[in-house]
């Protein structure tokens, strides 16, 4: 019955997301009593396999779904056009964001409203370019694709290749989640309620109280739009993620995003360093200490880079093994 | 297969498929799942094919002619189809245009046996 559930799978991914898991379902206990009537309550893999190649290919039953006879990328070939959108995409993504960052760190770019401007406007101009020119090579290929072609394709098929069934394993922990929610929402609180009190409070050996400001107020006043808006998105995220109870590929997308934004957040404050304002009135055991954060600083925001890039990566990762269609992983 | 069978597979199947609408509802006045009624219409005689008969069933409902809900039944979820009130009015009309093409064909072909 393994066989019938990957089946109903691939023909469901193929269809319009809005009936997929109704026609999945529906399919799949269509199949399984067609399978006790002839077989007996088990049939063999054989007679399975013999069952479903009757039944017809994945691509031309889904075909028979669509209201439409007439398409511009036809469930046949759909799959392997969203898989080709999403890798592509994606690499150039990435590939396009690191030039576009060591272009600007080239330039000595400050700043960070000409640093989101330049992503954004290279990001948009060669995404549309990208998805054009491959929705277009698809669309060729539907069009004069010789039909004798799909109909050997369709007698050479063989069910023991369709996919497996996607496993739904990424479910969603919810503490994790609420802890992070919790965490971001009293960092949004601090950075605009507190921000320009936040810092080191030091008693000196003669009980006098001195403050080390953490952000300097002018250059924070520069940081705060941004910083917020990769807070309320990221508590988006985690609240979206409560709420769909699963990990999907947009969330994963929506992560990538967040990090990539957080990444060149980063690298800007390695390169204006708006931290830690020291005043003539501070003690010089103090200023030694504040030299000393400073130059922990650089580790600290390492540390912090480094695990924004295993972030990204890890998220490419778990992207890369999403089956076409079905949002889920293999 | 020869062309000669191909295509007569295919003028077949042309000709059922066209039939297969007034099949689909004149075997719904009460409430079937797709694979009981496929064994239903296949039981009088007329072959239907199931990868064809499910998307059918769709595009009838959602053109209203058919409502359908899940069932629970031996531990499967089943999806069953029923007549609407509009799919009602549809069959009896469908069902007179079917009377008459019944009769003016079987016309012609007797003037073919004539002949």
């Amino acid at each position: 019955m393994e066989l019938i559930k990957r089946y109903a799978a691939d023909v469901s991914r193929r269809i319009w997301r809005r009936d997929r898991e109704d026609i999945r379902q529906e399919l799949e206990t269509a199949l399984m009593d067609e399978v006790e009537q002839r077989y007996g309550p088990e049939g063999s893999e054989e007679q399975v396999v013999e069952m479903l190649r009757e039944y017809g290919h994945p691509g031309t039953v889904a075909g028979r779904y669509q209201d439409e006879t007439r398409y511009l990328i036809g469930p046949r070939i759909f799959p392997q056009y969203i898989r080709t959108l999403k890798i592509i995409l994606l690499a150039a993504g990435i590939g396009l964001v690191v030039s576009q960052v060591i272009s600007l760190w080239g330039q000595g770019a400050t700043n960070p409203a000409v640093w989101a401007g330049g992503l954004l406007r290279i990001l948009y101009g060669a995404g549309l370019r990208i998805f054009g020119g491959i929705t277009l090579v698809f669309c060729l290929f539907e069009r004069f694709a010789e039909p004798k072609d799909l109909e050997e394709e369709e007698e050479e098929w063989d069910p023991r290749t369709l996919p497996p069934v996607p496993g739904g394993t990424e479910r969603v922990r919810p503490v994790g989640h609420v802890a992070a929610i919790v965490f971001l929402g009293v960092a949004l609180f601090l950075l605009n309620a507190l921000g320009d009190s936040l810092g080191l409070i030091y008693w000196d050996a003669e009980g006098t109280r001195q403050v080390v400001g953490l952000f300097e107020h002018t250059r924070l006043a520069v940081y705060r739009p941004f910083l917020n808006v990769l807070l309320g998105a990221s508590i988006l995220y985690h609240a979206f993620l409560l709420a769909a109870g699963q990990v999907r590929s947009w969330t994963r997308l929506a992560s990538i995003a967040i990090s990539g934004a957080t990444l060149a957040l980063v690298l800007l404050l390695w390169r204006n360093r708006p931290f830690f304002v020291e005043t003539p009135e501070l003690s010089a055991e103090l200023l030694s200490l504040v030299d000393a954060m400073e130059a922990a600083l650089p580790v600290v925001l390492g540390v912090l880079f480094l695990g924004l890039l295993w972030d990204i990566g890890r998220e490419i990762w778990h992207l890369s093994r999403i089956r076409p269609g079905s949002g889920r992983e293999k | 297969m020869e062309p000669e069978e191909k295509l007569l597979e295919n003028l077949g199947g042309e000709l059922r498929r066209g039939v297969q609408v007034l099949c689909v509802l004149s075997q719904l006045q009460n409430a079937a799942y797709g694979y009981t009624l496929g064994q239903k219409i296949r039981d009088q005689g007329l072959e239907v094919d199931h990868n064809t008969l499910y998307p059918l069933l769709r595009r009838l409902e959602k053109s209203g002619l058919l409502e359908s809900f899940w069932k629970l039944e031996e531990g499967r979820q089943r999806r069953y189809y029923r007549l609407t009130q509009s799919g009602r009015e549809v069959l009896d009309a469908l069902q007179g245009e079917w009377e008459r093409m019944v009769q003016a064909v079987s016309g012609m072909l007797e003037k073919k046996e004539e002949e």
